[in-house]
């Protein structure tokens, strides 16, 4: 793949704070609103309200799941991701692809077949 | 089985447009108790039943009525009419001031959990002692959205999310407690509600706002916190943490 950068950022399908907070999440797996703000914070300057926010997004989209907690500093929400960083590439992977098809249908195809061919070669 | 003749007739019999329009009377007369500012606010909520239920009353005996001949009593008998008076007016009643705030109830009950926080609870206990109210119940409703709300009745609930919980450090929790026990004591809870059923039942609620009320309960609500507390600090940062939310919620 010579000349071509590999993006691994997901500003495609995610904004760029919740490609931030699922870069913190994908190591730690399991944390607070409140620590995954403040792995955040010196890096940008961001509130923890839209943190909370970004991470109930993340929830409805599916890309992370929640539990409550209740433990000596109150009652909290738990999150973790629901796929790891190579499961969530290949669903973006798969997305993407799946939207190309629906789009240009056959001549999507036969590009593809074309191109996995060159791969192979190589 | 339909009485079709009862259902049909049930728009030209004089009697029954009588009883409706008494009906719409007490609706729209209860409505006018609710704008006087000089009575006291649980009287006022009283009349916003006593409107919902004077409004849902037509559509209650038109429902009765239509059915009447599976009374096996006839539909143009003296009795079984005042009698099916006598229920829609139970019916609606019910409707009115009993059913909607115990489905609403319920509802909210249904995904929350009892907070377990013992340091939060001692809290509460100790200044429903201080008050002399009864300890309510604290229930965590799970979302992320920050909301805090109560309602006081035979038992009192304060429902908090998940989400505000997630927001709030311990000081600003307590400075929504205080400030949801003020609503209890004050009966608010039932005001706030009361607007809210009026607005989802009457098209008339547009000229009987309580608006006014609630706001100045929301402040006395707050003012409540900032005396038992000392200070605004934590009410203040709560407020702004929950507006911060939505606000980038809807910017977003």
């Amino acid at each position: 793949m010579k000349g071509i950068k590999f993006n691994t950022d997901f500003e495609s399908v995610l904004s760029p704070l919740e490609n931030d907070v699922l870069k913190v999440l994908w190591p730690d797996r399991r944390m607070k609103v409140r620590h995954i703000y403040d792995r955040l914070r010196p890096s940008r300057n961001v509130a923890l309200s839209s943190v909370a926010v970004i991470l109930d997004r993340l929830h409805q989209k599916g890309v992370v799941e929640r539990e409550i907690e209740t433990g000596r500093g109150g009652v909290r929400y738990i999150y973790f991701p629901l796929k790891d960083r190579a499961q969530f590439e290949k669903s973006v992977i798969d997305t993407t692809v799946n939207s190309l098809i629906d789009k240009f249908g056959s001549t999507a195809v036969a590009y593809f077949n074309e191109r996995f061919a060159e791969e192979r070669r190589k | 089985m339909m009485c079709s003749e009862c259902a049909l007739g049930f728009f030209f019999d004089p009697v029954k447009i009588g009883i409706i329009a008494v009906s719409l009377f007490v609706a729209i007369l209860s409505l006018c108790m609710v704008l006087r500012r000089d009575l006291p606010v649980q009287r006022r909520v009283y009349f916003v039943y006593l409107h919902v239920a004077a409004l849902v009353f037509p559509f209650v005996y038109y429902l009765l009525f239509s059915g009447c001949s599976a009374l096996a009593s006839g539909c143009s008998r003296f009795l079984p009419t005042v009698y099916l008076i006598g229920l829609t007016g139970v019916i609606s009643a019910l409707v009115g001031s009993v059913a909607a705030p115990l489905i609403f109830l319920y509802g909210k009950s249904r995904s929350a959990s009892a907070l377990q926080d013992t340091r939060l609870l001692g809290f509460l206990e100790a200044e429903c002692r201080a008050l002399a109210i009864r300890v309510p119940k604290v229930l965590v409703v799970d979302t992320a959205r920050p909301v805090a709300f109560s309602f006081s009745g035979l038992r009192p609930v304060i429902f908090l999310s998940a989400g505000l919980l997630d927001l709030l450090d311990r000081k600003e929790s307590e400075a929504v407690l205080l400030h949801e026990l003020m609503h209890i004591r004050q009966g608010s809870s039932l005001l706030r509600f009361s607007s809210f059923f009026m607005r989802l039942f009457s098209p008339l609620a547009g000229f009987a706002s309580l608006r006014h009320e609630l706001n100045n309960d929301e402040a006395a609500a707050d003012t409540f916190a900032i005396l038992r507390q000392g200070t605004d600090v934590h009410i203040l940062s709560a407020k702004q943490k929950v507006n911060g939310y939505f606000e980038f919620s809807e910017a977003s």
